[in-house]
């Protein structure tokens, strides 16, 4: 067995090492409050004025085993000198409340080598001759891989100012990350005093307490101290995760219904809306089933404004076929689906984008509907809005696809100035002019404006059978063919409107790397660098997927290469039986291939994770070489 | 006869005295005996001080001090010790606050329950302090109400009535809320029309719509180009248009209700409170015309929302629709107004605006402050009148519609569900409320005074709700007073006498005993010398019951108790014994509307028992008595009966005869089986249901087949009409069945 | 303006509507179908109550039954197999100016639609539903319903269903928050007609279960009782169904029922060897969802942007100064 290896005293006035960006991980068992100090620390971060991107680690358990490898929940915080757009790659510095659920993260290769751990080390000594056992054995294990690894009496140092460690030690942590990072105490002050707010002064002096004297133990103690020079931020912003900034979107586009049903990871936006959706003159409604949900908000679409139905990959394949009927009945709908690993119920809490395909082309026959994706936080709140304009000026429905890795994440961005024109004009009940049809299709663009119930003179029914222009069931071919045409003609009409994606990096070169929805951020930081090694690297992110637009074809062709990279699935052609005729390309990949005839190279992963900066740098180069 | 006693009936006979022995302090130095007990209230847990409660509609508009405490221990306290402990620290609280209450005006519930914390908590060591300290904390959080505490005094009944007044306007909120929200459908209907313009489909509109992370992604121009048909063209008629805006402005700019949908700078609302009676009426009157224009924008909005307003049928009657046209209905709509006056301000004029509200049920209440019930001794002979004109003139409201509700202050909280219904009432609403002013002329606590006025009948409490079905036993209510069916409330007197023996006497509390709570009155009583006592003194009560009032043997005399706690009697004189007189008839006259000793019910009931008793004398004479279920079943029988015919009539409209073909056609399914073999024969009525329409029209064949592909066999071919149509009779064979 | 006055105005303006302003597309149901009867006992209750054709709002599923919206002269929405109610529902939340009829079937309602059914009934929100239960499938030819009685031959059970039928009513009895269940029988139409009109005239979520006959595929199935009146048990009340003297003389076989007794309503569809027809429950006092969740204050741009702000106050981090 060996022994703590004492570090000497800090040396006192230690010189800061400046650095452009690290990334942060706060462990613990739930309920330690890990999740609090790494919000806290992002927080005052931002305020700072640094770029952050925080990412939550959950364990998939509601109460977990204490010390155990899969329980690990917290934080992980990505704080730069300049604006970040993902979670980045591994941690630099990592604070753990004990040695099992530093053990998970080790496993999953998060740390990076060397990286520095602050370690609880209060198992060292415990009752239970096992627990200490598995604690030095995995402090030598750290020791072994060559960690920097500084053991921390928290619990002691807090139990000088508390009764229960337990509820303390994430306060104390802040203390030393703040001091590890040079920010000044006043700012972790205001941020206590802000979450704490509620609670009276009492409890927010006692976590003051903690904080300093984290900060002061780390000042006495560690020789490890870092500064990261910032900009101080210039504009209000706010700080909400994907999953709220989709609910405040919802808000913000005027929608009044929103029905959905318990599914992970879409219901964390369900749950804030429910909390503030009737305050707005709204209403969440949570129905028996997700097929209901779906027909539920096409109901209130069909008789009012556009409706929202917000699901998952399981549910988002129940409503299959209620989103059928919504496309030939003409119903405006918006259909979010924060995407997780797929097939069946895959993996709830992980991020994946597999469901482009049938975001695309779900339902049977031909069933045209809009598909478009965000790309991150600030994204989520603008693009409800779009969708929501888009479903109600088409008549159709909408798909905003996004997925578990945004749905937790966190990133400020300038606060939303609220406009009125966002929001869903009325419903209108006049008489309906004479001799208008409630399909009465524009033969050029397919539009039409739609006729909803208590409109005199527009009594018809609505039927999810083919139909003519008076709504009348068709038995011949003919009319059925015009209808598909018209609704078929509303997304060219579309798509005529879309711009021509920007292209990053020059408009021509050996590679292009195109992507859609969350990795926009780490295509764009893997591309930068591969460029500043000279290689001539561009690329193309896809926001709106169908209709797509114009030119994109013009702009492969203008690179030697075209390489797609995505969250989901492809086949790799290092395997034995996988070649050019028998190859599944990821979803996006597909889509170019068949929408350009432009031989597109496609890379997916369905990792547990985000995909890192690092590893599309990694295939990149790969892809160079 | 002693001297003494001549002494005293000369006073009681002429109100005067000629010697200050019997100068009485009535009013000052002592107190009615029955009274004397409760000199100090602070020791009582009763009704006040109340509480006028703030905020949630949902809770009552006022309450009590000891009912919140009460309340708040029943949910906080446990069983046993700790519970104990808890309850005896927070009834500290309680009696403290009471203390703190008195004279303190404009404290909160919660302001004062600090300051008896405050005052409690100095008192006590460290070790009790902290103890109590965290009882209070306890209970301090449990506690869910608060409001303005006011005690029982002269500013009282305009307070409580007020605060009423505010928070019970349901009504008022209720319209807001329906013209706020036609304001905003509305303005919706604008819009909507509005946006048909185009105007919604400039490339600059629709970039404003996405949100900024979009305004890159679109050509807007493309967009615009395209969307032509996005949007309907057909506006709205001017005529429609010009309506709905008028209906939009009256609504905007009415007076009567703030509504979110305005910006509050630009209402100018209306006050609904008045300090006399012709400004309240002149103001009602005026605003008569806005109400029916708003009256009528709210018709025309409720139309137009639905598409429903017809200009041919309905311009001409809203042109026509005036302040005449409004109905109750709509004037239930609008607030109440409301006046506070005391009866010294109501001359004969206000009392004629009194009648005049009254007679028209104009949504106007009216608070009546009483303060000195017996009034001052009349200019004419010095006797006091008995009660103020106000008091008789609420009486004799009683005939009208309005709801009427007269209390002495003390009581008011008694009254609360009364006073509720009478501020919710649509129609005008008097409050007559008793308190005294504190003028020096009472040492007693204005409560006590207050109920002594109602035990004494001098201010009986009662209440007329014209709401409440139809009748005087529906209407009027008199049993908030004590013992209705008595004359007086009789209660017991203990003291003790020379010898300290116990003695008990039963005591009525008459008017005269509540005007020797009153210094102003004591010229009416003469202090009687202890010998006199047995000698000629003997209760007002018994006294006014006497047959013959002439008899001079003996004086009525009340008893009162001094400072020292010495029983005294009091000699009333006369002019007092008159008024305790009239007091009682007035009380008999209320008692009959209450329908306690109704003279005519009596009558009604002696005649109903002498008949009963003959019936009976019959019932006994006959030898076999009729059974009495006999009678019992005899109703039926005939409905039966009734039934019977009504079928029999039934039959003769639907069955033809035999020979003729029919169709019972309420029994039609409507399932085309007939129709469809030949519409010209068979038909449907008006309610899709089947006829035979045309016989010449069919073959018999057509009505045989028809009758056996009928779902329900409800066709009946009869005989043919035409011999020589073919196979006959294989058809009549058929057509059997169908018979 | 006093209600009487708008009332009055309200039908003034609006000239009377007559039986045809409810007539739509003509029906392609099979002669004899009980449809008919079904279609035309509602028209008539729409005139009855002089519902304006525009506020009318039809919900149907997949089905014959479900055919019938199109042959309303109101609005319809002919939905997809089993989702009537929730299209329905998301309908009137938002739109309680809405006359909200549903028509459903046997397979449409008891089969793939059940969770629906059940959980429509536990919301009550205020809606009149009509389900067609003819004991079959008739629209894809002739399959067993799960209402079909046991030993029924179709095509997919062609030597007879083996499962007992299901019995709807006491299913409805057995939901909780259950506020209006009645039977009726498309060949008595008075009483159609009294039920349907009661079922509208209820404030909730009005569940009729109407016998239906199929002339085509279950030729036989109500014969019996079509030729035996005294199979039915005709339930009176007050509150409920009352018989005319001309029905009195076929339906002899009436029973008093209150329809808030539910402990009679239990006994009576209990017991199998009477078919009850009438209102066998109703109960006022369940409130309504869309009571419940409707919005307290109306929508407008100046409430979004209050609620907006507020929320983002909540998210905002200002930069330290």
């Amino acid at each position: 067995m060996s022994v703590a290896k004492k570090k000497p005293k800090a040396p006192v006035g230690k010189p800061a090492i400046e650095i452009d960006e690290h990334i942060v991980e706060i462990l613990s068992d739930s309920g330690e409050g890990a999740q609090k100090c790494g919000q806290s620390f992002g927080a005052i971060a931002a305020r700072l004025g640094y770029g952050i991107w925080t990412v939550e680690i959950i364990p998939a358990e509601i109460q977990p085993p204490a010390r155990s490898v899969d329980g690990a929940s917290g934080n992980r915080i990505r704080v730069a000198g300049h604006p970040v757009s993902n979670g980045g790659n591994q941690a630099d510095v990592v604070v753990a409340f004990n040695e099992q659920v530093l053990l998970g993260r080790l496993r999953a290769d998060e740390l990076k080598p060397g990286c520095s751990i602050l370690l609880e080390d209060k198992w060292r000594n415990d009752s239970d001759p096992s627990i200490a056992a598995s604690y030095v054995r995995v402090y030598d294990e750290l020791i072994e891989r060559g960690f920097d690894v500084h053991e921390i009496p928290m619990g002691v140092e807090c139990l000088k100012i508390i009764k229960d460690p337990r509820r303390g030690k994430n306060m104390f942590a802040l203390g030393l990350l703040c001091s590890i990072y040079s920010l000044d105490t006043d700012a972790g002050h205001e941020q206590i005093r802000f979450i704490f707010g509620k609670k009276g002064d009492l409890v927010i002096s006692s976590n003051q307490k903690l904080l300093d004297a984290g900060y002061q133990w780390a000042e006495e103690n560690l020789d490890i101290k870092y500064k990261i020079p910032a900009t101080p931020p210039s504009e209000t912003n706010i700080v909400v995760n994907g999953n709220t900034s989709l609910a405040l979107g919802v808000m913000a586009s005027g929608m009044e219904v929103c029905a959905m049903y318990p599914i992970t990871p879409a219901t964390s936006a369900s749950h804030y809306l429910s909390d503030v959706f009737e305050k707005v003159g709204g209403v969440v409604h949570q129905a028996e089933d997700e097929i209901a949900a779906a027909a539920f908000a096409v109901g209130s679409s069909y008789a009012g404004k556009c409706a929202v139905t917000i699901t998952s990959g399981p549910g988002f394949s129940l409503k299959q076929e209620v989103l059928g009927l919504a496309v030939m009945a003409e119903i405006p709908l918006v259909v979010i689906n924060v995407q997780r690993g797929g097939p069946s119920t895959g993996q709830p809490t992980k991020p994946e984008q597999g469901d482009l395909l049938t975001a695309c082309f779900g339902s049977h026959g031909d069933a045209p509907k809009v598909v478009m994706a965000v790309s991150d936080i600030e994204d989520c709140f603008y693009s409800v809005i779009t969708a929501r304009k888009i479903a109600e000026t088409f008549n159709t429905v909408v798909v905003l696809l996004s997925d578990a890795g945004l749905a937790t994440a966190q990133q400020p961005f300038p606060r939303p100035e609220f406009c009125e024109d966002w929001l869903a004009a009325p419903i209108d009940l006049s008489p309906v002019e004479e001799g208008y049809f409630p399909y009465d299709w524009n033969p050029r663009s397919g539009q039409r404006h739609r006729v909803i119930p208590g409109q005199p003179n527009g009594m018809h029914t609505l039927t999810g059978l083919a139909h003519d222009r008076r709504s009348c069931v068709a038995y011949n071919l003919k009319v059925n063919k015009e209808g598909m045409r018209h609704r078929s003609l509303k997304l060219a009409a579309l798509q005529k409107t879309i711009k021509t994606p920007a292209v990053l990096g020059d408009d021509e070169g050996e590679l292009l790397v195109v992507g859609w929805g969350s990795t926009r951020g780490a295509i764009a930081e893997a591309v930068k660098n591969v460029r500043a090694d000279g290689h001539r690297v561009s690329s193309m992110h896809l926001k709106i997927l169908q209709p797509m637009a114009s030119g994109i074809k013009e702009i492969l062709q203008r690179f030697d290469k075209v390489l797609v990279v995505e969250n989901n699935w492809a086949d790799s052609m290092d395997d034995e039986l996988i070649d050019e005729e028998n190859r599944r390309y990821s979803n996006l990949g597909w889509l170019l291939r068949a929408r350009c005839l432009v031989d597109v190279d496609c890379w997916g992963e369905v990792g547990e994770q985000p995909i890192k900066p690092g590893t599309v740098e990694r295939v990149i180069r790969e892809r160079l070489s | 006869m002693s001297a003494a006693l001549q002494e005293l009936i000369n006073f009681h006979l002429t109100g005067k005295r000629d010697n200050a022995q019997t100068e009485s302090m009535a009013g000052a130095d002592t107190v009615p005996a029955l009274l004397a007990p409760y000199r100090d209230l602070l020791s009582l847990r009763y009704d006040y001080p109340l509480i006028l409660v703030e905020g949630a509609e949902t809770q009552a508009f006022v309450d009590t001090l000891t009912g919140v405490i009460n309340r708040l221990l029943r949910d906080i306290a446990p069983e046993g010790n700790a519970g104990e402990q808890l309850r005896q620290h927070i009834l500290r609280l309680e009696s403290r606050m009471r203390e703190l209450a008195v004279g303190n005006v404009n404290v909160t519930l919660t302001e004062l329950w600090k300051q008896a914390e405050k005052s409690l908590l100095a008192e006590c060591k460290n070790a009790e302090a902290e103890w109590l300290g965290n009882s209070i904390a306890t209970a301090r959080f449990a506690l869910q109400i608060d409001g303005q505490v006011v005690d029982c005094d002269e500013q009282l009944p305009a307070r409580l009535i007020q605060h009423g007044w505010n928070k019970l306007a349901i009504r008022r909120h209720e319209t807001s809320r329906r013209i706020n929200d036609l304001i905003i459908r509305l303005r919706n209907i604008l819009k909507v029309d509005d946006l048909k313009n185009g105007a919604s489909r400039t490339p600059q509109k629709l970039k404003t719509t996405l949100g900024k992370r979009y305004k890159e992604a679109f050509d807007f121009d493309r967009m615009a180009e395209l969307l032509e048909d996005s949007t309907p063209h057909n506006r709205l008629p001017a005529a429609r248009l010009e309506r709905i805006r008028a209906a939009l402005t009256v609504l905007e700019s009415q007076k009567f209700f703030a509504t979110e949908a305005v910006d509050p700078l630009q209402q100018k609302l209306h006050d609904f409170r008045f300090d006399n009676l012709s400004a309240a009426l002149k103001a009602y009157h005026e605003r008569l015309t806005e109400i029916a224009d708003v009256v009528r924008a709210i018709a025309i909005a409720d139309l137009e929302l639905d598409n429903a307003y017809c200009e041919e049928e309905h311009s001409d009657f809203f042109d026509r629709f005036s302040p005449q046209a409004l109905t109750s209905e709509d004037l239930a709509l609008f607030p109440s107004y409301l006046i506070c006056l005391h009866e010294s301000e109501c001359n004969t004029h206000d009392l004629a605006r009194l009648m005049e509200i009254v007679t028209c049920d104009l949504p106007i209440k009216v608070l009546i402050h009483v303060s000195d019930p017996l009034g001052e001794p009349s200019p004419i002979d010095g006797r006091p009148h008995t009660g103020s004109f106000v008091q008789q003139l609420v009486k004799t409201f009683v005939a009208g519609e309005a709801y009427v509700l007269q209390s002495p202050a003390s009581h008011l909280y008694r009254q609360k569900e009364h006073i509720q219904k009478a501020l919710e009432f649509a129609g005008p609403a008097i409050f007559s409320v008793f308190v005294p002013f504190a003028d020096g002329h009472q040492q007693l606590p204005a409560y006590l005074v207050a109920a002594a006025a109602m035990e004494s009948r001098v201010f009986p409490a009662f209440s007329y709700n014209p709401a409440a079905g139809t009748g005087l036993a529906a209407r009027f209510d008199i049993s908030g007073n004590p013992d209705v069916t008595a004359d007086w409330p009789r209660r017991e007197l203990r003291f003790e006498d020379e010898q300290l023996q116990a003695v008990v006497e039963d005591v009525a509390f008459t008017p005269a005993d509540f005007a020797a709570t009153d210094l102003s009155k004591s010229s009416h009583f003469a202090l009687a010398a202890k010998d006199s006592w047995e000698e000629g003194l003997i209760p007002v009560a018994d006294y006014v019951d006497r047959e013959d009032s002439n008899a001079v043997e003996a004086v009525p005399s009340i008893a009162v108790v001094s400072r020292e706690n010495i029983l005294q009697r009091l000699v009333v004189d006369e002019g007092m014994i008159r008024s305790v007189r009239r007091y009682r008839e007035r009380w008999h006259a209320l008692q009959e509307l209450g329908g306690v000793h109704n003279s005519y019910a009596d009558a009604a009931r002696r005649l109903a028992e002498a008949e009963a008793q003959a019936q009976a004398q019959a019932q006994a004479a006959k030898l076999e008595p009729l059974p009495k279920a006999d009678v019992e079943v005899s109703q039926p029988v005939v409905e039966e009966v009734v039934a019977e015919q009504q079928a029999e009539e039934a039959d003769a409209e639907t069955a033809g005869s035999a020979e003729e073909a029919y169709i019972e056609t309420p029994r039609c399914t409507t399932c085309d089986e007939c129709t469809n073999r030949n519409d010209r024969l068979f038909a449907y009525d008006d309610n899709k249901q089947a006829y035979i329409k045309d016989l010449d029209a069919g073959s018999y064949r057509d009505l045989v087949e028809a009758a056996e592909v009928c779902q329900v066999s409800i066709i009946h071919p009869g005989l043919p009409r035409n011999a020589d149509e073919a196979g006959l009779e294989e058809l009549i064979e058929r057509a059997k069945p169908f018979q | 303006m006093s209600t009487r006055a708008t009332e009055f105005l309200r039908r003034s303006g609006e000239h009377d509507h007559p039986l045809e302003d409810y007539v739509g597309r003509v029906p392609r149901w099979c002669t004899g179908c009980g449809d008919n009867a079904v279609l035309a006992a509602v028209q008539k209750v729409c005139r009855e109550e002089q519902l304006p054709p525009e506020k009318l709002m039809f919900v149907s599923g997949i089905g014959c039954s479900s055919r019938f919206p199109h042959y309303m002269g109101g609005y319809g929405f002919h939905g997809l197999h089993g989702r009537a109610l929730p299209i329905a529902e998301g309908i009137k939340m938002r739109r309680p100016d809405l006359h909200v009829f549903v028509n459903t079937g046997d397979g449409d309602c008891c089969s793939i639609g059940a969770a629906h059914w059940v959980h429509a009934t536990r919301y009550n929100m205020n809606m009149t539903v009509m389900m067609h239960d003819n004991n079959i499938y008739g629209l894809t030819k002739n399959q067993a319903s799960p209402t079909s009685p046991i030993g029924t031959r179709s095509n997919t059970t062609p030597r007879g269903s083996v499962l007992p039928a299901f019995d709807p009513l006491q299913a409805t009895l057995g939901f909780s928050n259950l506020s209006f269940v009645a039977q009726a029988a498309d060949w008595i139409p008075e009483l159609l007609f009294q039920i349907i009109h009661e079922a509208f005239k209820h404030r909730g979520f009005s569940f009729i279960r109407i016998l239906q006959r199929c002339p085509e595929f279950q030729a036989n199935r109500w014969e019996p009782c079509i030729q035996d009146p005294d199979k039915l048990l005709i339930l009176t009340h007050k509150d409920g169904v009352q018989v005319s003297p001309t029905l009195a003389r076929t339906y002899k076989n009436c029973e008093e029922h209150d329809p808030a007794n539910l402990v009679d309503a239990r006994r009576i569809v209990g017991t199998s060897e009477r078919i009850p027809v009438g209102i066998i429950y109703r109960n006022s006092d369940v409130p309504c969802y869309d009571d419940m969740r409707a919005p307290d204050r109306l929508f407008t741009p100046e409430l979004v942007k209050q609620g907006l702000e507020a929320e983002l106050d909540k998210f905002t981090i200002r930069p330290r100064d």
